[in-house]
């Protein structure tokens, strides 16, 4: 019984890809991704020419602009998308992912988590990233979406994604794990490997009580590894999709024994170097206030996800002086659609549909 | 029907405007005089020659396009076809900032009915030897004086703002070089913008003028698309092939079918150009029953 559901979950990869197989011959991995939604190719032009600052800018990466005229945003992007659970963000997290590899050939970074997989979808071409130190205890089970079925215990690693690979710590995982034009997901290393090291050695960001330790909660990995990539390159485009920011960086973040509120103003430091060195930080959560305002000031795009009304007239989005639309246009959209907006103007867009393989939750125990 | 005429027009009913309509005789008509100080104040150039000019955009909004739009406005219209004509370039040199309620009331302006073959509006936009109806001279231009300040300030206004934040910002010698604003090929400095205005201008005249056969009318519902940015109502190319009367009006050549088409590019046309450069400009309506939100929107 368990064999055959096993079979019936496990991933069907794409393989015959020009990243997986290293030869520009095959298609690749974006294309295999948007053949397989429906996505049509990226083209700036549906855009209007004034309006290109809101989206087109968001996703096209560029080191340098046009000497006069039209506004380019350069070097990394970083975006906060708000909605209700339901509200598409998870697949709007996809769909960008799908642009961003297809537009920039990125090495894209999807926050891997103990209690959520979203990234199912891109489970054909998903290199799952996992830390070594947690090789000998590390399980994985899928869980039914419908509490009623049975979940599915010792899955084993390589029918959940098309590959799997262990990094040694955080500067393996940069220098060697991460490869363009590939989607990952990475777990956090509970062990913290790396992050000290990195944290000690940059010189301009010291701050009292700061600290990478194994006693950290995992979450915490990622500001380190937001260091690590902004310190020691490699300074390819890459993004970090950070779903459920609201628990890595609060608006509650306290200087606690693990030193949480040193570690929001590290990140905080770091989105300056981040557009400077080409890394894209997309952030998801619930709502703006789940973030700390020291993150979300610095943050230049926002997306509203339908459901909810967005925000109009004066600021009422931290770091924007002003917000361009006038009146409440997300309440009434249906999932699929968004708003996406940045201070001068906005637009508002449609998405494709990307559903995931199967009906299981992907959960992997660190031990 | 009651009349939601904007409240500029209420000057003129009270001041008794429903008498008789003028019989027009074509013997010993008097030469319109037109007084030479309408709208000369607008002669004077907004950026003198060497001026150095920072924000073309902006300028070429504000100095060239609105300024021309207000002093024919201030003169009066030799034609009910030059009103729409001219509300057509509103419409986009506004940016679509002007609200639909003027529009409609344009359109409402151009239907005449059996006691009153002239509306109040029109007759004071005309100058005063196009008019059927007799009025005050001096009432008419101050009423085109009103219309062009409770409406078409406020809209060049918002424009401007919405241009703002837009505007590219140059440095450098602004004359002479691509950057003067009085050199500007475009609208607003907007190739979209100029495209349209370009498409809006030839399928008003197009259906002014009349068509020869059925199927001049089907070809020309594309066009109309295309210039109201797909604002145009749904099926109002097909009805205008499909209902009888509609088809008389748009494939005669008698007087009356000439007003007819005026009266439905009033009342048709005209708004959904407004409509459409509002949403080519992207920003949200004020208008509860703008139709942006039922549209296709963009992929990302």
């Amino acid at each position: 019984m368990s064999t055959s559901k096993l079979d019936e979950v496990a991933i069907e990869a794409d393989r015959q890809t020009e990243q997986y197989l290293g030869n520009s011959n095959y298609h690749t991995d974006a294309d295999g991704m948007r053949r397989e939604f429906g996505i049509p190719a990226w083209d700036a032009d549906r855009f209007e020419g004034w309006k290109s600052h809101v989206f087109p800018n968001l996703i096209e990466h560029v080191w340098d602009g046009p000497p006069e005229g039209a506004t380019r945003d350069k070097g990394g992007t970083d975006m906060l998308a708000t909605g209700k659970p339901g509200s598409g963000k998870s697949t709007w997290a996809n769909y960008l992912a799908v642009r961003l590899l297809e537009v920039n050939n990125e090495r894209v970074v999807w926050r891997g988590s103990t209690s959520r997989s979203e990234w199912l979808p891109l489970a054909p071409w998903t290199k799952l990233c996992l830390p070594a130190s947690a090789r000998s205890r590390l399980s994985a089970r899928l869980e039914p979406k419908d509490p009623r079925q049975s979940p599915v215990d010792d899955v084993p690693l390589e029918s959940l994604a098309r590959e799997v690979e262990w990094y040694d710590d955080v500067r393996h995982l940069n220098e060697e794990i991460l490869e363009t034009g590939k989607f990952h997901v990475v777990y956090p290393d509970p062990q913290m490997r790396g992050l000290q090291a990195a944290y000690e050695q940059a010189d301009e960001k010291q701050y009292d009580g700061l600290e990478f330790s194994p006693d950290d909660p995992s979450k915490h990995f990622w500001f380190g590894f937001v260091l690590d990539r902004v310190e020691n390159g490699p300074f390819d485009w890459t993004t970090l999709i950070l779903d459920e920011v609201g628990d890595v960086a609060p608006q509650s973040a306290q200087k606690d024994d693990y030193g949480t509120y040193q570690k929001v103003e590290l990140l905080k430091d770091s989105f300056v170097d981040a557009r400077k060195t080409g890394l894209s930080l997309l952030l998801f959560g619930h709502s703006e206030t789940d973030i700390h305002d020291m993150v979300r000031r610095k943050i230049r795009w926002r997306c509203q996800m339908p459901g909810s009304a967005n925000p109009t007239g004066k600021s009422a989005v931290v770091g924007f002086d002003s917000i361009p639309m006038e009146t409440d246009l997300t309440s009434k959209m249906k999932p699929g659609e968004l708003l996406v907006y940045n201070e001068r103007n906005f637009d508002d867009l449609g998405y494709a549909h990307l559903p995931a393989p199967h009906d299981y939750k992907v959960k992997i125990n660190l031990g | 029907m009651t009349d939601d005429l904007p409240p500029v027009v209420d000057v003129l009913e009270r001041n008794s405007l429903r008498g008789q309509p003028k019989v027009r005789s074509t013997a010993g008509r008097e030469q319109a005089e037109l007084p030479e100080s309408v709208g000369s104040v607008f002669d004077e150039p907004l950026v003198d020659d060497g001026e150095e000019v920072y924000r073309p955009a902006l300028v070429r909004l504000v100095g060239q396009d609105m300024r021309e739009i207000l002093a024919d406005l201030l003169e009066g219209f030799q034609s009910r076809r030059e009103v729409l004509e001219w509300a057509q370039r509103l419409a986009v040199r506004s940016l679509g900032k002007v609200p639909h309620d003027v529009y409609d009331a344009l359109g409402r302006a151009f239907v005449s009915r059996m006691d009153d073959p002239e509306r109040p509006l029109l007759s004071v936009l005309l100058v005063p030897s196009r008019r059927d109806r007799d009025v005050d001279e001096e009432v008419a231009r101050e009423a085109r004086r009103r219309l062009a300040g409770e409406y078409l300030l406020p809209s060049a206004h918002r424009a401007l703002r919405e241009l703002r934040a837009d505007a590219g910002e140059y440095l450098g010698d602004a004359v002479g070089s691509s950057h003067d604003p009085l050199e500007q090929r475009y609208i607003a400095m907007r190739p979209a913008l100029d495209e349209l205005d370009d498409r809006q201008q030839s399928a008003l005249a197009r259906f002014l003028i009349g068509f020869n056969d059925g199927e001049a009318v089907l070809e020309w519902g594309g066009r109309a698309d295309l210039a109201t940015h797909g604002e145009i109502g749904d099926g109002f190319a097909s009805r205008c092939y499909a209902e009888e009367s509609t088809r008389r009006a748009l494939l005669g050549s008698r007087r009356v079918d000439e007003r007819a088409r005026e009266s439905l590019a009033a009342g048709y046309i005209l708004p959904a150009y407004n409509a459409g450069v509002r949403v080519l400009s992207g920003r949200a309506g004020e208008q509860p029953h703008e139709t942006r939100q039922d549209r296709e929107r963009t992929t990302a």
